[in-house]
């Protein structure tokens, strides 16, 4: 239960002269009798209770009565909010197929998955029953349901790896069949078909996945066949259609070996590379470019020949209620996976078409010796105040938000930077406008519900007059790397739809926090219990009214 | 509680001297007494003509009916003996209330009574209760047990609650001659008097009740919201009342007795402890003369 003004609980003090007060009139004038006889005798005649009601008990009754109208009309004058949380069955999935062995930045997939696991069942409200279950061909659950949150976290815990694989999609089936529990499946493969398919089984994403693709086995053989040290790396897709991807292995940030894979009906591939005599120490990287994303048709897929209507952009930095609508965006062709975007991020290509550009560093890698990580914190600095896409945009308080080094297109101007590294860029040149976002959104912690939506609106808002115009730029492919963004626990993005509602505070929160749109937390409509408490009040003020004059008159 | 009582004011006992205690009915004592008996005996009354039987004192022939009817008729008399006077005394808590203690007021009342029950040769029985027979003796006769009775009331200690029924049935087991039973109480009894005197009547006894009660309750103090307590039994009672109700409750209970006994030929003289006690104990007598 939340109060909107808790200030108010100070009326609480009202108690004190209640109590001192009736403490003051509670001793009844004390005479001595003979007997009593005769007077519990009138009393019985008259059918009037003694020693109970109606008499010194009475006294109490009314007493508390009072004290019981204080503390209802002080709750009604606090506001009490009652957040009506969820009652709903939860089943967490664990994958724990070998694929799940694979380290990343010196944590196995799975203990990723665990973690991930378990932040989610510290996030659960209480009165959700969790049960827990692990996937390694078939599932098996190993907690049943429980709303012992500790029994839970034990149960994950417990999970190790077993080193089988297994057939999600069965898997998927079987579970939709048996069970209406809301479903959350750890795991580093996502089927997208399923996701179509059942629309209450939800996916957390976690390192290693771009989504459709990930890198499901490396290995190193030192001694191969040709006598020669090979790495050989296994890439997965659940895609039905035709994928490209291409492989890399870095050395340094260099391309030491590149191979682009064609799935075709297949869902696995095999690649070796072959390690370089000097490089035996394998320090370096593996990397996963979809390639599809990079040259599947792009031009039509995001071409802006439509009208895109903002409905509410910000007017003034007082900002009192933002609602942000993208519903109307239409695609004139969805990429071959036809996953839904709404606020479209784009695709860095010569001649583009498309306008926003969406920029950070791809997810996908895999380590497979430890190198080093993290960016250093800079000073995000404003340099384009005036611009009207930074219009409302907050950026204060914000850590980091990983940009990636990037070439400056020709003709942009930066409108913010990180230290010497640009994160939002905006640029024009005889054809159109660009704007690049050089931050990952999702990952850094820019205020994604509404300084985020706010900077979307604002983007489009700027490019749509020229959104016919095509965009030359230089080929960046060789420092950026491009991902989908569209996960819906995160920022919002759900649907088709992105709402920013400052009026209601438990979704104006602007921190980077995963409340909303989670599994098993079914918001429903807070419960203003204000009038309750006040009317409750009257009733017992009126009451201990008549109590009170009833008992006078007898 | 116990107040030593001076019994012996000559004047007072004086005034008691001629006086003596009346019943309706005859009684059949077992020592001789002024009283007639209800068996022939030897005394100046005459009560009937018999035919002589063989063995017949013939002192007792009347010479004169022989002559003139030439019948033998032996003439026969009352016998004179004494009854029992027992006196059911209340020494529940509730007597010793306020300054005008209803026990002094019974104590004084018993000791007139005993006084007067023995200077006439009766014999004088007391029990003493409360919840239960608190102290009894037996019905004794003889001027001299005057100072025993005297002792025995002045040594009275009030306490426990009135058990009216429970003691007068557990006494009256203990005696086998009938007579007068005097109670002397304030019958605050939940459990009712109505028992107890209907038991005493039924064992034949001819029952007097001296109702006591207390002039100390100060009812213009209770109004509304009270708290009463129990001199008796320590119990407090929350209680919003009206004084003026509470005194036509009593008058009502008052009421209530006087009619139960007038139904029953039970003597009830109600008395408040602030009516001089002489006064009361010659309106008793007179009573007993008129009734007589």
């Amino acid at each position: 239960m939340d109060f909107i003004s808790p200030v108010n609980f100070l009326f609480l003090v009202l108690l004190i002269p209640v109590i001192f007060l009736f403490f003051l009139k509670l001793p009844l004038p004390k005479i001595k009798v003979d007997s009593i006889f005769i007077f519990k005798k009138y009393l019985k005649r008259e059918k009037l209770n003694y020693g109970g009601w109606g008499s010194g008990s009475k006294k109490w009754i009314l007493f508390f009565v009072q004290v019981l109208v204080v503390i209802t009309l002080v709750a009604g004058l606090v506001h009490p909010l009652l957040k009506r949380g969820c009652g709903k069955n939860v089943l967490l999935i664990i994958d724990t197929t070998a694929s799940m062995s694979i380290s990343y930045k010196n944590e196995t997939r799975l203990s990723s998955a665990k973690k991930k696991a378990l932040e989610y069942v510290n996030f659960i409200d209480s009165g959700t029953k969790i049960s827990v279950a692990e996937f390694n061909g078939f599932y098996k659950i190993i907690q049943p349901l429980t709303d012992n949150k500790n029994l839970a976290k034990h149960s994950i815990d417990q999970i190790i790896p077993t080193g089988f694989s297994g057939d999600f999609d069965k898997l998927m089936k079987s579970i939709y069949l048996q069970t209406d529990m809301d479903i959350v499946i750890f795991t580093d493969n996502i089927p997208n078909s399923v996701k179509q398919k059942y629309k209450n089984i939800h996916y957390e994403i976690f390192n290693g996945s771009d989504g459709n693709i990930a890198i499901t086995n490396l290995y190193v053989k030192r001694d191969s066949p040709a006598g020669k040290t090979e790495i050989e790396v296994t890439v997965e897709t659940d895609m039905k259609t035709l994928n490209i991807i291409q492989v890399d292995l870095l050395y340094a940030g260099t391309i030491a070996r590149s191979s682009n894979v064609s799935f075709g009906s297949d869902k696995q591939r095999t690649l070796i590379f072959e390690l370089l005599p000097e490089k035996q120490n394998l320090v370096g990287e593996v990397r996963i470019i979809n390639k599809d994303a990079l040259e599947f048709d792009n031009r039509a897929y995001f071409k802006f020949d439509y009208e895109i209507p903002v409905v509410l952009k910000c007017e003034s930095k007082e900002i009192t209620k933002a609602v942000i609508a993208c519903d109307n965006v239409k695609v004139v062709k969805r990429t071959p996976e036809k996953t839904d975007l709404v606020v479209t991020y784009g695709l860095p290509m010569n001649q583009l078409s498309i306008n926003v550009l969406s920029i950070y560093p791809v997810e996908n890698h895999v380590n497979f010796v430890s190198t080093e990580e993290g960016v250093s914190k800079k000073r995000i600095e404003i340099v384009y105040q005036a611009h009207p896409i930074l219009e409302n945009i907050n950026f204060s308080g914000i850590d980091r938000l990983y940009p990636a080094n990037i070439t400056l297109p020709e003709k942009a101007i930066v409108l913010v930077k990180e230290g010497n590294i640009p994160l939002i860029i905006a640029g024009e040149n005889n054809s159109g406008k660009i704007v690049v976002l050089n931050f990952d959104p999702v990952k850094s912690g820019f205020y994604k519900r509404i300084s985020f939506p706010i900077l979307i609106a604002n983007i489009i808002e700027w490019l749509r007059e020229d959104s016919n115009r095509i965009v030359n730029t230089e080929d960046l492919r060789n420092s950026v790397f491009y991902r989908k963004t569209d996960f819906p626990d995160i920022y919002g993005l759900n649907g088709e739809k992105i709402y920013v509602n400052l009026l209601d505070r438990a979704e104006s929160i602007t921190k980077n926090e995963k409340k909303s749109e989670r599994i098993g937390i079914k918001r429903k409509k807070n419960i203003d219990l204000t009038h309750i408490f006040v009317i409750t009040g009257f009733v017992l003020m009126l009451a201990e009214s008549i109590l009170f004059y009833h008992g006078k008159k007898k | 509680m116990n107040h030593e009582i001076d019994f012996y004011d000559p004047d007072f006992l004086d005034k008691l001297k001629d006086l003596h205690i009346v019943t309706r009915k005859l009684f059949q004592g077992r020592f001789k007494g002024k009283r007639r008996s209800l068996k022939r005996g030897l005394s100046l009354e005459f009560a009937d003509y018999r035919k002589y039987s063989p063995g017949d004192d013939f002192r007792f022939v009347d010479w004169n009916i022989l002559a003139r009817l030439k019948k033998i008729m032996v003439r026969s008399f009352w016998d004179e003996s004494n009854i029992n006077i027992i006196l059911f005394i209340d020494v529940s808590k509730s007597m010793c209330f306020g300054d005008l203690s209803k026990s002094i007021y019974a104590r004084k009342v018993a000791a007139c009574l005993s006084s007067v029950a023995l200077e006439n040769h009766d014999s004088v029985g007391i029990c003493l209760f409360s919840d239960g027979i608190a102290r009894a003796i037996s019905p004794v006769h003889g001027s001299n047990n005057l100072l025993k009775i005297f002792a025995i009331l002045n040594s009275i200690k009030t306490d426990g609650k009135t058990n009216i029924h429970l003691s007068i049935s557990q006494y009256i087991k203990t005696i086998k001659d009938k007579g007068i039973a005097v109670v002397i109480s304030d019958l605050f009894d939940s459990d009712g008097y109505k028992k107890s005197f209907a038991e005493l009547i039924n064992k034949g006894f001819e029952v007097n009740v001296i109702h006591l009660k207390s002039g100390n309750v100060d009812y213009d103090k209770i109004s509304h919201n009270v708290c009463l307590e129990d001199s008796e039994t320590g119990e407090y009672l929350h209680a919003d009342l009206d004084s003026d109700q509470v005194i036509d409750e009593e008058k009502k209970y008052c009421n209530e007795i006087r009619m139960y006994c007038l139904s029953n030929q039970i003597a009830y003289f109600p008395v408040e402890t602030s009516y001089p006690f002489d006064k009361f104990v010659l309106d008793y007598f007179k009573y007993h003369i008129t009734a007589g």
